[in-house]
């Protein structure tokens, strides 16, 4: 579903999910003692066009989740946003949107995308709208792969998907 | 209040039941109180834990549900919102559920029933689960990570925990009724250990109740309280066996003392010698005894029940009965002399005692005893009847004694009277002695006739005091004034003294005074050989109006021994009977002066000492009159001369007798032989120029009595009536108050008294003023004499009661009194002061008063002058007056001292000072001698008068011989000195001729002319001559003083 033009409202409510979604995912401790410069902080990094703005950090900065301290990261490319926890494709990256989620492949950095195929790419969680309400699609290969562990209580609000490349890849 | 009132009504209910009943209540309601009361603890903590307990699974279902909706309400999932709130329908109870977003906004809803309601859920609250309307209501707040993640619902309905109440309520209703039901079974079983040995005493003590047999005995099976009760029943049915026992006994032993006492009274009742009856409160005969059946000779069986008054009250007493049964009622106990009838109808004399009889507080009647007192009475008529004539007999006696003592005077009047006339003519001696014999024994009959009158009058009460005023003093000295010559006669000094606080004047019977006066003195000298008789007055206590009098009488004679004083008041008593012969008397003396001074308020006493002397004492309470009472003026005797007095009486000697004493003083009487004569004259006179002064009027007269006659005369003369003197020889009671209302001057009793009589009219002319009294036209000697004080008197006297009285009556007369009280002492005083007067008393200590004199005398011959000296004697013995005169003295008196002689002497010796005076000479008969003045000078004594005649006359010759010889001498000196003594000798006589002529010579005498002297001798001789012949009459006592006196009138 390329070119959508999505109301205020939408990302509003996309980004509150955002900062409920790290809520719900345990992100491994070994690996996180070992990532550098995140420490005691939570990066959202939004990667490519950000359809957020303001409603991002309204919703995130200042609600710290399980001690950690949320930080909002911007960047064009991959390479400029450092260490992210958690990252937000924008539909801007289409084009490039398999190559990096091949890219984060076997990372534990949890992905969040908008487009039509995202999770089918290996994107962890995808937004799904349906009139006024956003639903989305958890893709466990993917979650696996990145060693993120999704509570029960989060899928069973979603739609789960498989991508069968963890079989492929695994 | 409630529930009080149900256990109220409970026990109430208890009350009334058995006690098997009251056991079974008891167990059950206790039973049943306790099961009730644990099973609803039980079950209140059993629901408590299950509400508590569902609140908490509400609680919990709240906060799991909504953990579990977390991720719903955080991505809003609304649909796995109400799936995860369908979960909740394994709960039945819970009927609602809902979900709220962090907003409050409802994401998911929940109901159990789904068609039934539908639900709308209330907004969201705090955290909490809590009952609310019959359900549980849960909220829960949802957070994550610190922030509110939406908030849950649950309701809950209580289906599950009602229903569980139900079931354990039921449950209770079981456990109670199976707990009940074996309640009953076991304590019915049980109670009938207590109820059924409680209902066996109930049961035997009901038998014994209704047996009384006390026999009974309970067998205790157990040793509880009921046991114990058992034993104490027991032992008091022993008890109460004892007890009846006991008062078994004691009834038949008080039945038996009561029998006892029953018959000792009936036995005290029936012996009783006084009829004794009882009636009942009607009246009616309950019980008597044998004495009243035989007073009254009823049976008692027959009178029993029957009315007492109607059966022995007779007809004409049923009044005083029926008064004694009022009283009686009333509670009065009577006693009374009176008659009572007998069933035969006679009469019987009783004295009767009744007294209302009360049983315990019952007035159960009345109790009456009759004393047969018949003989009694007979005895009390005999003893009446003998009174009676014994009275009789002595009213007889006292009758014939009024009449006897009047028929005795009447003659007596004659004896004294005739006898006195007969004293009065030309007389042999022997027959004037004999005469004079006469005369003392019908004066001695006479007081003896007095003293039973008297006596007689005061027994029977008809006796009356004669109350006027008088002069104590004088009357005292008029009575003392006789005596004095029987006490001189005996040798014996007789004095008196008045107190000064004793009041001048007096309101009494001064006739009865000097009675009892004249008798004690008259006892005292009687019984007094030796020594003096005092008599003194004192004022025992004085009020305004009245003073009490203490008269004594004091003597040193035989005395009185002790246990004879009582006696000597009584009538016809003396001291001893023995001396009555010695004595005399009638022995009435001292009662009639006892009841005399009763009658004056007093008492009379004695105190003496045997051989030592008697005092009496009496008193007497007597009137002070008014200030206003002025005494009347003395009058002299000479006043009376020439007043025209009427003598009324029908016995001829009697108006003799008294025309004649009339005379003797000078009066111009005339006789009336009646009443009707007596009128006569007094209406003869009425109209001339001399009418009736004066009228002595005979009480018992036939025909016209005196009292009548004086009323008469009163009526018909009125203010020129003449002063009346009414005399009676007999005096009744109320005759003075008669006389006093009849408006007579005065009452005497016959055989008068000359100077009885005389005073009597001399008082009486003096108060009515139908004569001049002296005072006023004649210079009366105590007149000249009271002014004529500051003369300077010297008075020898060793005896202290004469040294006061004279004293005091010098004094009282103005002269200033020197006291010596003995010669040594009168002859200093004599040198040393200065003297006009010496009063000698002869007999003195140490230097006696005829040595004092002649002392005095022998110092005068040489300093010339001549102190008037008048010696004072007790002794009139013939030689005492010589003795005196012959010392030197120049004049003297005799003892006791009287106030007239006393001041006469001095008088008589002062004389010579004023000689000049001419108003003296004036009054002095020139010629003739006065025998008033001369009488009045003894005193009245004419025996006394006869021996100073006679004495004068045998001294004369003796006298005249010593001048003539002495101016034959030419011894100027010398005659002079006779001539005094002389002049002092004639003085007694009055200062008349011979007394001038005297005096003239000696005061010749004393200028040394001699043939003067000379001449002067044959005047006083030829005076002497016809002194002598004036004395003539006096030379014998009385009869020839009369007759001179009535020549001399004539």
């Amino acid at each position: 579903m390329p070119g959508r033009a999505q109301s205020p409202a939408i990302y509003r409510l996309e980004a509150e999910d955002m900062h409920h979604f790290a809520e719900f995912v345990e992100w491994p401790r070994s690996a996180n003692a070992v990532t550098k410069g995140t420490g005691d902080n939570i990066n959202f990094c939004v990667l490519g066009q950000d359809p957020f703005g303001v409603l991002l950090d309204a919703s995130i900065l200042g609600h710290p989740i399980d001690d950690r301290r949320p930080v909002v990261v911007r960047g064009k490319r991959l390479e400029d946003l450092g260490v992210c926890d958690v990252l937000f494709v924008s539909s801007s990256e289409t084009k490039r949107q398999l190559k990096i989620l091949n890219q984060l492949s076997h990372t534990r950095v949890l992905t969040v995308g908008e487009t039509g195929d995202f999770a089918a790419n290996g994107g962890i969680i995808q937004f799904v709208q349906e009139g006024d309400r956003v639903n989305f699609l958890i893709n466990v290969d993917a979650a696996g792969r990145a060693g993120l562990k999704i509570r029960a209580s989060l899928l069973a609000l979603a739609q789960v998907v498989h991508d069968g490349a963890g079989k492929r890849g695994g | 209040m409630a529930p009080a009132s149900a256990a109220d009504e409970m026990k109430r209910s208890l009350d009334h039941q058995s006690i098997r009943g009251k056991l079974t209540r008891i167990i059950l309601i206790s039973c049943g109180i306790a099961v009730v009361s644990a099973c609803v603890i039980f079950a209140a903590y059993d629901i408590r834990v299950t509400r508590q307990s569902r609140l908490r699974t509400v609680a919990t279902l709240a906060e799991i549900t909504g953990t579990n909706s977390i991720a719903a309400l955080s991505f809003r999932d609304e649909q796995s919102g109400r799936e995860i709130l369908r979960s909740l329908r394994a709960d039945k109870q819970l009927t609602h559920a809902a979900l709220y977003t962090p907003e409050g906004k409802v994401l998911a809803v929940y109901s159990r029933d789904p068609q039934a309601t539908v639900f709308a859920p209330p907004s969201t609250e705090t955290d909490g689960a809590d009952f609310v309307a019959g359900k549980i209501v849960a909220f829960h707040n949802i957070e994550l990570n610190g922030k509110p993640a939406g908030t849950i619902y649950l309701e809950s309905d209580l289906s599950m925990i009602v229903m569980r109440e139900e079931g354990l309520a039921a449950m209770i209703g079981f456990g109670l009724f199976v707990s009940l039901l074996l309640a009953a079974l076991v304590g019915s079983r049980m109670q009938s250990s207590i109820s059924e040995p409680i209902l066996e005493l109930a049961r035997t003590a009901f038998a014994i109740a209704v047996d009384k047999n006390y026999s009974v005995r309970m067998v205790s099976k157990s040793e509880d309280e009921i046991g114990f009760l058992y034993e104490q029943f027991n032992s008091m049915l022993a008890r109460i066996q004892d007890r009846d026992r006991e008062l078994e006994q004691g009834r038949t032993e008080l039945e038996q003392r009561v029998a006892e006492r029953t018959a000792y009274l009936k036995a005290l009742v029936e012996t009783s010698p006084m009829g004794i009856v009882t009636t009942d409160p009607q009246g009616r005969v309950q019980v008597c005894n044998t004495a009243f059946e035989h007073l009254f000779q009823y049976v008692r069986d027959e009178i029993a029940g029957t009315d007492l008054d109607s059966l022995i009250a007779p007809p004409e007493l049923s009044e005083e009965a029926a008064d004694f049964t009022r009283r009686s009622d009333a509670g009065e106990s009577i006693q009374k002399v009176t008659k009572r009838r007998r069933k035969d109808g006679s009469m019987v004399d009783v004295e009767l005692y009744g007294t209302p009889m009360h049983v315990g507080n019952e007035h159960a009647g009345g109790l009456i005893i009759y004393h047969d007192i018949s003989e009694r009475k007979q005895t009390e008529e005999a003893l009446l009847s003998a009174k009676e004539t014994a009275e009789e007999a002595n009213r007889a006696k006292s009758e014939f004694l009024a009449n006897m003592s009047h028929e005795i005077r009447t003659p007596m009047n004659g004896i004294l009277g005739m006898t006195q006339l007969t004293l009065e003519t030309p007389l042999t001696g022997e027959q004037r002695e004999y005469l004079g014999m006469v005369k003392s024994s019908a004066d001695s009959l006479l007081t003896l006739l007095n003293d039973i009158l008297d006596f007689s009058k005061i027994e029977a009460g008809k006796f009356d005091l004669d109350l006027s005023p008088f002069a104590l003093r004088e009357t005292m000295g008029e009575a003392l004034k006789a005596l004095g010559h029987l006490a001189h006669r005996k040798g014996l000094e007789l004095a008196w003294q008045v107190d000064t606080a004793v009041p001048e004047w007096l309101v009494g019977d001064s006739g009865r005074l000097r009675q009892i006066l004249v008798n004690l003195v008259m006892n005292a000298i009687k019984f007094t050989e030796h020594g003096e008789v005092v008599v003194s007055v004192n004022a025992e206590s004085r009020t305004s109006d009245n003073v009490e009098l203490h008269f004594s009488v004091r003597d040193t004679g035989i005395g009185i021994l002790p246990e004879k004083q009582r006696l000597i008041f009584a009538a016809f008593t003396q001291a001893d009977n023995s001396t009555t012969r010695k004595y005399g008397g009638t022995g009435l003396g001292l009662s009639i002066s006892q009841a005399l001074v009763k009658m004056m308020d007093g008492g009379i006493s004695v105190e003496s000492e045997p051989r030592k002397g008697s005092i009496f004492h009496f008193t007497a309470r007597l009137s002070i009159p008014e200030s206003s009472f002025i005494p009347p003026p003395a009058i002299e005797p000479d006043a009376l001369r020439g007043l025209p007095a009427l003598v009324v009486d029908d016995n001829q000697t009697n108006r003799l007798i008294l025309t004649q004493l009339l005379s003797q003083w000078g009066l111009v009487p005339e006789q009336a032989a009646s009443g009707s004569e007596a009128l006569e004259l007094l209406a003869n006179t009425r109209r001339s120029s001399a009418p009736f002064r004066l009228a002595l009027i005979d009480a018992d007269m036939p025909e016209m009595d005196g009292f009548a006659l004086a009323e008469r005369i009163k009526k018909t003369a009125e203010a020129s009536a003449p002063s009346m003197f009414m005399l009676s020889s007999t005096m009744q009671s109320g005759d003075i108050t008669r006389s006093r209302e009849a408006g007579l001057a005065g009452f005497l009793t016959k055989p008068v008294q000359p100077s009885e009589l005389l005073d009597a009219i001399l008082g009486a002319m003096s108060k009515t003023g139908r004569i001049p009294s002296v005072a006023e036209d004649v210079q009366s000697p105590r007149q000249v004499s009271s002014t004529g004080g500051g003369m300077r008197i010297l008075l020898a006297e060793d005896n202290l009661v004469n040294r006061q009285l004279a004293t005091r009556l010098l004094e009282k007369r103005g002269y200033t009194v020197l006291i010596a009280k003995n010669g040594v002492e009168a002859v200093a005083a004599v040198e040393h002061e200065e003297i006009d007067l010496v009063l000698m008393d002869v007999q003195m200590p140490e230097m006696d008063g005829l040595e004092a004199i002649r002392s005095i005398r022998a110092t005068e011959k040489v300093s010339g002058r001549h102190l008037p000296i008048v010696s004072l004697t007790a002794h009139v013995m013939k030689g005492d007056r010589e003795k005196c005169i012959e010392a030197g003295a120049d004049d003297y008196i005799p003892k006791p001292i009287q106030a007239p002689s006393l001041f006469a002497a001095i008088e008589r010796m002062s004389i010579p000072k004023c000689d000049d005076e001419p108003s003296m000479s004036t009054d002095i008969p020139s010629d003739s001698l006065n025998t008033a003045e001369l009488l009045e000078q003894v005193q009245g004594d004419r025996e006394l008068l006869a021996e100073i005649v006679q004495l004068f006359e045998s001294g004369l010759p003796a006298i005249l011989q010593g001048l003539r010889e002495s101016i034959a001498r030419g011894d100027a000196p010398e005659i002079a000195r006779i001539a005094h003594t002389l002049r002092g000798s004639v003085g007694n006589f009055g200062r008349r001729g011979a007394y001038r002529a005297v005096e003239q010579m000696e005061k010749l005498a004393k200028e040394g002319d001699i043939a003067e002297t000379a001449k002067a001798l044959v005047a006083v001789e030829s005076e002497l001559e016809s002194l002598l012949a004036a004395l003539e009459s006096f030379r014998t006592p009385a009869a020839e003083a009369v007759v001179a006196e009535k020549t001399a009138i004539q």
